[in-house]
């Protein structure tokens, strides 16, 4: 469904990817993880248009999304949960799942049938409806942020450090409303810190290097690696 | 009874004035709502306004009013692209500060360029009401000022519904919120914000429409930007109602203050009491707004 | 052979002489082209086109054409310096016509006195010509001809209840003084007064507290774009009252922007464009012709006195500003296009006679014609 094949990407000057290639096919759940710094957020950007790759190519359902305007890539069916969650404060609950359901807004007759979706998955958002997104907990912004990407029925969600600052019963939570998201049907390209989540609940998964994809692989053989363990789960 | 017409005649003329402060306070917030910035030129978007409106589209052309209002209208809307693309555009990613010095260039160049283009003379027209009024126990109003107050609230109404109901709306105040994550749900920011100074131009431009049969257009015009951002400031920035009271305050505060304390001090006492709210209370009376960062 | 280097130099400098001999004699004028009270600049410099056009048109003095060089004061006293330094020192002038504004008049006066340039004022504050500097002279009226010439009319026409309504700037707290002092001379007090700001838009509080104070008689003194607002104002809050503006409610523009409302005002003037008198209905046709409206008072006034400045000129013989201002200074019934019979009496005044005028049909009708003695 989505494949990078030999990506450079460039902050400034700084050259930030070197040479990513990997593979997301439909229907997986597949996680990139490695350390603070190492361009996993990068690597989202890249594919969503932000950050300016002149080399390499970037696919989407085999057609070639490099370079283009973020909003067109959104339009394609690519949803992107950023990194720190990034709901707009000063818009309702209501208004943000709006706001996600903005590349669909020809279809105004889906948008109750896609609400009554995400508040089954995170109903304490039904509850807090007409709350301003600024005023939520950070486990219920990161829910808001989940459920607003689901808004745009995307076909491929990426989703940036989704348990980062949560309590550790909120990222269970988070984690596997991910698999539920999966199960109905949505491919999920995660980036974790915590590798041993990630791994747990996704297919395959690579380990990404100072710009360098140095290991990849199915995550059950990941997690049996030893320098994955010894790297990223400790022990 | 005389004193109650005249204590009355002050107060319409408070609301009066406040109602054209609040005109040019949802012009500020639009701006802001959208793009997070103050527009420290839609003072000079009203003159601007106001000399399309008098000086070419009413005097030279001799056009009546709605067409000219019309023409004014997308004239406006059209120098709202324009100069979003050089003063806004360029700067996007530079801290807000820097674009509202460039906003401020901005209506530096329009004072002088419509100094050029018009003339030192003012520019005096009629509009649909000339110097008509009501006269009621005493107390006289311009149908004008009638006019203006029925024109702000129904600006209100359509920016209240236009920013809570709409999809273009919300999707302006996504991108003022987080210009990234509004470009993450495939929004267009850069034709929102484009879209947004088009609008904040229209709606000085009926600003200046409006005004000029009352004050009439002459570089001084642009002064009433100074008491709109008074009004953005005591109403609390981004709030739309907000606006028009801050508005309403601010009218009723230079006629009594130049009634009952000094004249010619008015202007001082206004810019004292939005400095007290800049130190003591920066979220407005309505106390719901986020603060702005100068 | 040296001998004959030394003559061809000679030669050679005396031709570069006579050569800035042919140069044009320079006169300065000021005024606000820009600022706040940009039109009087403007006004004044149509006057002086003219006036340029005519003295060149006459054989330029002393052989000499004649060019006018208007500096822009902006309105304000920093202006008002800068531009009299670069005329004195850059064009070195004979004399500046100007500026309009009191204010700056002042400003630039301790240059004019130090340097000895002739200043031909335009200010009406009364404290123009008291300085007592000899370099000044004023082809203007001024405010104590102006405000006792109102008082005067308003008694006759058996008023007692005056309030005044006056501009916070030199002008008008010098016509406010002025206006006190007038109303002292009858034993009368002003009922009310009031003040506003130069750019002021809406005058509700200020006339209010008027109204409050009842009175028969309202005395504006202020400028051209603030007049025609308050003409407005007081027309809805003030309706029965007299309304005496100052000098410009008779100008052209600031009855258009009053809109009908300044229809029976009263003011004293040294000018209308009304005034039947040919040399200045010739002037007005001409003017109206070449700029599209009629001259207002200042054209007339900048006209008048670049006229004057030329034929002292003439009469002294040489450039020399002592001279010059000595023959100014002669100058007695001198018929000026504004209608004014021009007299320098020794402080420097060349008014000693006004006009009061009405507004009728939207148009300032002289009533008759005041004089001092």
């Amino acid at each position: 469904m989505l494949r990078l094949e030999k990506v450079n990407a460039f902050y400034g000057h700084i050259q930030a990817l070197h040479e990513v290639s990997l593979e997301v096919a439909e229907g997986e759940i597949v996680c990139l993880i490695g350390a603070n710094g190492a361009g996993k957020t990068t690597t989202l950007m890249s594919i969503m248009g932000v950050v300016s790759t002149p080399q390499g190519k970037i696919l989407f359902e085999g057609e070639d999304i490099t370079g283009r305007p973020t909003p067109s890539i959104v339009h394609k069916g690519i949803s992107c949960v950023p990194e720190g969650r990034r709901i707009f404060p000063q818009l309702t609950v209501m208004e943000n799942l709006d706001m996600g359901f903005y590349p669909r807004r020809d279809r105004p007759a889906e948008f109750e049938e896609d609400l009554e979706r995400v508040f089954r998955l995170f109903p304490v958002l039904e509850e807090r409806k007409d709350q301003l997104g600024g005023t939520l907990s950070g486990g219920q912004q990161q829910m808001l942020a989940l459920a607003r990407g689901l808004m745009a029925r995307p076909k491929l969600l990426l989703l940036d450090e989704p348990s980062l600052g949560l309590a550790p019963l909120l990222v269970e939570q988070v984690m596997e409303s991910i698999v539920e998201i999966n199960k109905q049907g949505t491919t999920v390209l995660l980036v974790e810190q915590n590798a041993l989540m990630a791994l747990e609940i996704s297919h395959r998964g690579y380990v990404l290097e100072t710009g360098t994809i140095t290991i990849s692989g199915e995550s059950g053989k990941l997690m049996a690696d030893a320098q994955v363990r010894s790297s990223y789960l400790g022990t | 009874m005389a004193e109650l017409a005249i204590v009355l005649q002050q107060i319409v003329a408070g609301l009066a004035l406040g109602s054209i402060y609040g005109l040019v306070a949802l012009g500020y917030n639009f701006i802001f709502n959208a793009v997070g910035i103050v527009n420290l030129a839609q003072g000079d978007f009203v003159m601007l306004g106001g000399y399309i409106y008098g000086g070419t589209l009413t005097l030279l052309l001799g056009l009546p009013f709605l067409p000219a209002l019309l023409l004014t209208a997308i004239a406006m809307a059209i120098f709202g692209i324009v100069s979003q693309r050089i003063v806004y555009y360029p700067l996007r990613d530079a801290h807000p500060r820097m674009v509202m010095l460039s906003t401020i260039a901005l209506g530096i160049f329009l004072k002088n360029i419509s100094l050029i283009a018009w003339g030192t003379y003012p520019v005096s027209v009629s509009g649909l009401f000339g110097q008509r009024g009501l006269r009621i126990a005493g107390v006289s109003i311009l149908y004008q000022y009638i006019f203006i107050l029925v024109c702000v609230i129904i600006l209100l109404a359509i920016q209240q519904y236009f920013f809570k109901k709409t999809t273009l709306g919300k999707s302006m105040r996504a991108v003022a919120q987080d210009r990234l994550a509004a470009m993450l749900m495939g929004i267009d920011a850069y034709k929102m914000i484009a879209i947004t100074f088009a609008y904040s131009s229209t709606l000085a431009a009926i600003g200046g429409v409006l005004l000029a049969p009352v004050f009439m257009v002459s570089q001084v015009l642009a002064n009433v930007g100074l008491k709109g951002f008074a009004a953005c400031v005591i109403g609390g920035w981004g709030d739309i109602t907000g606006a028009v009271i801050g508005g309403l305050v601010v009218g009723l505060v230079e006629v009594f203050s130049a009634s009952y304390i000094s004249s010619v001090y008015k202007d001082a006492i206004v810019f004292a009491i939005l400095i007290g709210f800049l130190i003591f209370r920066p979220q407005g009376i309505l106390g719901r707004a986020t603060e702005v960062s100068l | 052979m040296r001998r004959i280097v030394g003559l061809v130099l000679a030669v050679a400098l005396m031709a570069t002489c006579s050569v800035y001999a042919a140069d044009p004699v320079y006169i300065g004028a000021m005024g606000a082209i820009t600022g706040g009270s940009a039109i009087s600049g403007e006004q004044a410099s149509q006057g002086l086109i003219l006036a340029e056009e005519d003295i060149n048109a006459a054989g330029g003095v002393l052989g000499r054409p004649v060019k006018i060089i208007m500096e822009d004061s902006r309105g304000l006293p920093t202006g008002g310096v800068t531009a009299a330094r670069k005329l004195i020192f850059q064009d070195n002038v004979v004399g500046i016509i100007g500026c309009h504004q009191s204010t700056v008049v002042m400003a630039i006066e301790p240059l004019i006195r130090q340097e000895g340039v002739i200043c031909m004022a335009k200010g009406s504050a009364d404290m123009i010509t008291a300085a007592g500097n000899p370099w000044i002279v004023r082809v203007r009226e001024y405010d104590t001809l102006a405000a006792s010439a109102k008082v005067r009319h308003a008694l006759d026409k058996g008023y007692t209840r005056f309030a005044i309504f006056h501009n916070t700037d030199q002008f008008g707290e010098g016509g406010r003084q002025n206006l006190i002092d007038a109303l002292a001379r009858h034993g009368l007090e002003p009922v009310a007064v009031e003040a506003h700001n130069t750019g002021d838009k809406d005058f509700t509080a200020q006339l209010l507290n008027i109204r409050r104070a009842d009175p028969e008689v309202l005395i504006v003194w202020t400028h051209g774009d603030e007049h025609a607002l308050i003409c407005r104002q007081v027309a809805q809050l003030l309706p029965d009252v007299q309304y005496y503006g100052s000098m410009a409610i008779t100008q052209w523009s600031s009855i258009q922007m009053a809109e009908g409302t300044s229809e029976g005002a009263y003011t004293t003037s040294p000018y209308s464009y009304l005034n039947p008198d040919p040399d200045v209905q010739a002037f007005v046709k001409r003017h109206q012709e070449r700029f599209g409206r009629p001259p207002e008072t200042f054209t007339v006034l900048y006209y008048d006195s670049a006229m004057m400045l030329a034929e002292a000129i003439r009469r002294a013989g040489t450039t020399d500003r002592a001279k010059v201002l000595e023959e100014l200074k002669k100058i007695k019934g001198w018929k000026g296009v504004s209608g004014i019979e021009y007299s320098f009496d020794e402080r420097g005044e060349a008014f000693n006679e006004l006009f009061i005028c009405r507004i009728e049909n939207q148009q300032p009708v002289i009533i008759e014609k005041v004089s001092v003695n």
